[in-house]
């Protein structure tokens, strides 16, 4: 919800205020290991894929990726161990077992140290319907609403993409705090033309993740400001259980999806 | 014994009979508009004997019997002459006449406030409304919050940022009084303008330190916001033409010399500041401020200030935002006796926010509101004397949101945040006392009781504890609620009880010079829940209570002033340390959360530093140079020796921790036709915070911070110049006009407001991109009275 409030911090964008790009000497650490763990249950299905991509922190300038492909990497569910694999791509995979109420746990050896997370499935709920609407910020932006509606009990959070041709993937979360039991429709807009096919997905998350992920996204988008909140780095939820000082980024988490797609009119 | 006795009688009767000493008093007003004049200077021809007038205007000289000529000068006043005769105590009310009929905004104010060597108030600066007209500034638009910014001590976290810093201080901390109404937002535009009518205003004055016992409730500074009374004699319209806004100011008066009247207004014009977006759309502010004064007799008067002002957006009918204050103000000022006089105020102060965001389908608003009674009391109790005490009570309410669907799709839900009351009293006193020709010591106490009033719910958790920590991910988490208490809300829940010392020295070391120390202990109940390093309209205010300490503050300064020929030097050390300051968790919700205290740390900050200030107020050039060098940072440590706190318990720079902060500022009269100003401001960059380095996640460009503000953005510095055009400066009725011309940032320096650090959307370049706010900014206004 809060992001919705920091929209409005958009508007003193002034008449003679400027942006350009300069250069900016910055200080390099050591890299971390950085861990993007995401286990997808499609729709209500008894298995899914399981997917870790393993990086490193890279000098703030620097283009480049730098994969970590020299790790061992396995789930733990039920007392039963999966090993994944990045034989046949970037990522670490395996197709593991969706269960509700059970612990998850990840574990990473990499350079002779180990990392740890654990998490477990989060559910969520379809889409109802999805239908466009020019009520944006803008006449020549197409809004796509995609209506669901929030289980009565509070306290679940989401997680939304999207993904029209021709435009970076847009990725949001939020919580039901305030829209507690009801139907509520996400919000997306872009200059969208007649034809054009937007992928919409939603994910059940933890609160935790969602707080993270919000950090995370007005971190990469809005930082620095007079009007931006403190950067910091971002704590996830796996721990170096060798040397706890050296904490790895990202987050291990366990989803339940629904997708959608629409097109234009 | 008896021998010894009589003796020391005969001595007094000695001292009666032959020398025996008459008082002459009085008050000085304006003729403009009946307004006490401060820092006049009477003399006594042919003596060295004198006096300074009060902020009453009052004077008070003790002499022998005889005939003498009373002199009262005052800068921008015809010099007064009357002879007296002295055998019996005397007392005059003298009108001083204004010296030019220049197109000045403010005709009474040029006040020629030297230095005040004897009286213990330090760290207080003054600064009236001609100055500030003379200040160039952004669009030409006069800004009084921005030229306090010029003052040593005083900065804002960044260019076009709302509020100010005052000697370390967060912007939450400045009590700012309208009128003696405290006001909780202070600008238009998210900070670009402050909110007043810079003509409806008659002067501001700021305590940095040493602050009175007459206020309290904010822990770094004062700032005291005088509107103007309107003109007893005459109708004067005033007004401008300018290129953010034009303003109008009608004042004179309803009764002639009774009742008198003051209406400004001010009003952006639309469209303006959006040049991305045309119509139906629409961005602007206005304000109005009002004074209403009323002299029953010159024992009694009565006084009514008002205030409002909003800015509104509206793009579409899908985003519309309202904001803004209101101030409403009623003093009755009673003198009793040529000792004694009295005032009794009451107020009320109102801060709105709402927000209409229809594509997302909510309503929102939130604000403060404070309903203030004040009774106080000024007496001389004699000539080494004087006694300021009183009471002051307020009762405020806070919404901190409501929200519910703006239309039938919405599935927002309809739900009042819990709103907070609380009821603040306090009793303080103090007394100026003249210990010897000297030494005079101002001292006071403040008592003050801040009680918390029930409210509909208050959030419960395990152990008191609405924050826990997770030891294995070193992270804080929201604790869960495991239960709501219900509370009446005529009860009282909680009751803080403070005792505030203040204490303020001057030490005379010669005519020319003196030595002054000042020691302060403020605390604040109200706190403005921010984590953005510049305050913008949507924060909430918070009072103390279960979960949020009182801010608690000890300011120590010292300070050498001395008065050369033509300027006034003043410099000062200070310390300034506070307890409970808050700050925010990583990813803290601070808006629509019903529980702000699963988010909240406390910690301390403290600031140091010194002031140099140098001013000349006298001759053909004026203006002053200001230095500063200070430190100003903060700490958040864990709360047990587990917790990591805030940046793992290192202290921080705050966002507005400057080192070096120069400012000089000069205006210079040609001629009677051509006035020219120039501004030049240098500062070290606002601390910032940088990455150390890269990731992806999720198709996100995140950088990896480093340590909280650890670096710095490029030093700020800007010139600006500004020419003031009097076409017919000797005109002094009818049509007056005068051009205003002002260049800002006359180098066009891209001064940077921030740094951004992130990957370029349209080109996927991974950049850091520098927005600076204003380049170079020439602008032109035309002012005018008849």
């Amino acid at each position: 919800m809060k992001k919705l409030f920091f929209l409005l911090i958009i508007f003193p964008v002034f008449l003679t205020s400027c942006q350009d790009v300069i250069e900016v000497d910055l200080e390099e650490k050591e890299p971390k290991l950085v861990v993007e763990a995401i286990g997808i249950q499609q729709e209500n299905n008894n298995e899914g894929l399981m997917k870790v991509l393993l990086t490193t922190t890279t000098p703030f300038f620097e283009t480049s990726f730098s994969y970590v492909d020299n790790a061992q990497v396995s789930v733990i569910v039920n007392e039963q161990e999966f090993v994944l694999s990045n034989e046949f791509s970037t990522e670490y995979v395996d197709t593991i077992p969706m269960l509700e109420n059970s612990t998850y746990k990840l574990r990473i050896v990499y350079e002779q140290e180990v990392y740890e997370g654990e998490t477990q499935l989060y559910a969520t709920v379809p889409f109802d319907y999805v239908e466009q609407s020019t009520n944006s910020f803008s006449e020549d932006f197409t809004a796509i609403n995609a209506y669901f509606t929030d289980p009565p009990e509070l306290g679940n959070n989401y997680y939304f993409y999207f993904k029209a041709f021709g435009y970076d993937a847009v990725i949001d979360s939020s919580d039901d705090k305030l829209i507690n039991g009801n139907q509520v429709s996400t919000f997306y807009s872009e200059e969208l033309e007649s034809g054009d096919v937007i992928n919409i997905k939603i994910q059940g998350i933890s609160a935790r993740f969602n707080t993270y992920l919000s950090t995370l996204i007005q971190q990469a988008n809005d930082s620095g400001s007079p009007f931006s909140t403190a950067s910091a780095s971002i704590r996830g939820n796996i721990v170096n259980t060798t040397t706890p000082n050296k904490f790895p980024l990202g987050y291990f988490r366990i989803s339940q999806e629904f997708q959608t797609t629409y097109t234009v009119e | 014994m008896c021998k010894h006795f009589l003796l020391f009688f005969s001595l007094i009767f000695f001292q009666v009979g032959f020398s025996q000493n008459y008082r002459v008093s009085g008050v000085v007003k304006s003729t403009t508009d009946n307004f006490p004049v401060l820092g006049a200077n009477v003399t006594i021809k042919s003596t060295s004997k004198g006096d300074v007038t009060n902020l009453d205007g009052e004077f008070s000289i003790r002499l022998k019997e005889g005939e003498y000529t009373l002199l009262v000068s005052y800068l921008g006043f015809k010099e007064y002459t009357q002879k007296i005769y002295l055998n019996k105590d005397l007392s005059i009310n003298i009108f001083l006449e204004s010296e030019s009929q220049s197109l000045e905004e403010v005709i009474i104010t040029k006040t020629n406030d030297r230095l005040k060597l004897k009286k213990p108030q330090m760290s207080v600066n003054k600064i009236t409304t001609k100055d500030i007209a003379n200040i160039p500034s952004v669009l030409g638009e006069p800004d009084i919050i921005k030229a306090i910014t010029l003052l040593p001590g005083v900065t804002n976290s960044s260019e076009g940022a709302g509020g100010f810093h005052v000697r370390g201080g967060a912007a939450d901390q400045n009590l700012v009084l309208l009128d003696g109404t405290s006001i909780y937002n202070d600008s238009h535009l998210f900070g670009i303008f402050s909110i007043m009518h810079p003509g409806a205003v008659k002067d501001l004055t700021l305590y940095k330190g040493g602050i009175p016992s007459k206020y309290g409730g904010r822990v770094s500074s004062v700032l005291e916001i005088n509107q103007r009374k309107g003109n007893f004699d005459q109708l004067n319209i005033d007004g401008s033409i300018g290129l953010v806004s034009s303003k109008l100011l009608f004042e004179g008066p309803i009764k002639k010399d009774k009742t008198s009247f003051l209406v400004a207004g001010r009003s952006s014009y639309a469209h303006l500041f959006l040049k991305l977006i045309d119509n139906p759309n629409s961005a602007y502010f206005y304000d109005i401020n009002t004074k209403l004064s009323h002299i029953f007799d010159e024992n009694n008067e009565l006084e009514f200030s008002g205030y409002f002002g909003r800015d509104v957006f509206n793009i579409d009918d899908s985003f519309k935002n309202t904001y803004g204050s209101s101030v409403a103000k009623i003093d009755w000022t009673h003198r009793f006796n040529s000792t004694t006089n009295s005032k009794l105020s009451l107020g009320l102060s109102d801060y709105y926010f709402g927000l209409t965001l229809d594509f997302i389908g909510f309503n929102y608003d939130s604000g403060i509101r404070d309903y203030s009674l004040r009774y106080q009391l000024n007496s001389k109790v004699s000539d080494k004397i004087d006694l300021e005490y009183g009471l002051q009570s307020n009762y405020y309410t806070f919404n901190p949101g409501y929200i519910e669907p703006s239309n039938e799709n919405s599935g927002i839900i309809t739900k009042q945040f819990t709103k907070k009351y609380a009821w603040q009293n306090a009793f303080y006193a103090s007394a100026e006392q003249k210990i010897s020709e000297k030494l005079t010591v101002n001292y006071g106490l403040r008592l003050n009781l801040f009680s918390r009033l029930g409210q509909d719910e208050v959030n419960l958790y395990e152990n008191g504890s609405p924050l826990v920590f997770n030891e294995n991910l070193q992270i804080y988490e929201k604790a869960p609620i495991i239960g709501t208490e219900i509370q009446s809300k005529s009860e009282i829940t909680k009751t803080f009880v403070n005792v505030e010392p203040r204490l303020s020295i001057a030490y005379q070391l010669n005519e020319k010079s003196s030595l002054k120390a000042s020691y302060q202990f403020i605390n604040q109940h109200l706190h403005l829940i921010s984590n953005t390093d510049a305050p913008t309209p949507l924060d909430i205010w918070a009072p103390s209570g279960k979960y949020i300490q009182p801010q608690k503050s000890h300011q120590y300064a010292l300070g050498y002033f001395r008065k050369f020929e033509l300027f006034d030097l003043e410099t000062e050390i200070f310390y300034k340390s506070i307890d409970n300051r808050l700050d925010y968790i990583d990813g803290a919700d601070l808006i629509a959360n019903d529980a702000i205290e699963q988010v909240l740390l406390s910690g301390r900050a403290r600031a140091y530093g010194f002031e140099i200030l140098l001013k000349k107020n006298i001759g053909k050039f004026t203006g002053w140079l200001a230095y500063t060098f200070s430190k100003s940072e903060q700490q958040t440590p864990g709360r047990t020796p587990k917790e990591i706190g805030i940046n793992n318990g290192n202290w921080y720079r705050t966002g507005w921790d400057k080192p070096h902060d120069i400012s000089i500022t000069g205006s210079y009269q040609w001629n009677a036709k051509w006035k020219s100003n120039a501004n030049f401001v240098f500062q070290t960059g606002r601390p910032s915070t940088f990455p150390y380095a890269k990731y992806y996640f999720e198709g996100q460009t995140v950088p990896d911070y480093g340590p909280r503000n650890a670096n710095r953005l490029p030093a700020y510095h800007r010139l600006d110049f500004s020419a003031i055009y009097t076409p017919k400066p000797e005109k002094t009725k009818g049509w007056q006009g005068e051009w205003v011309f002002s260049i800002y940032n006359v180098y066009n320096r891209r001064n940077a407001a921030s740094i951004n650090f992130g990957r370029n959307e349209d080109n996927g370049n991974i950049e850091a991109v520098r927005l600076s706010i204003f380049g170079i900014v020439p602008s032109a206004a035309y002012r005018f009275k008849f």
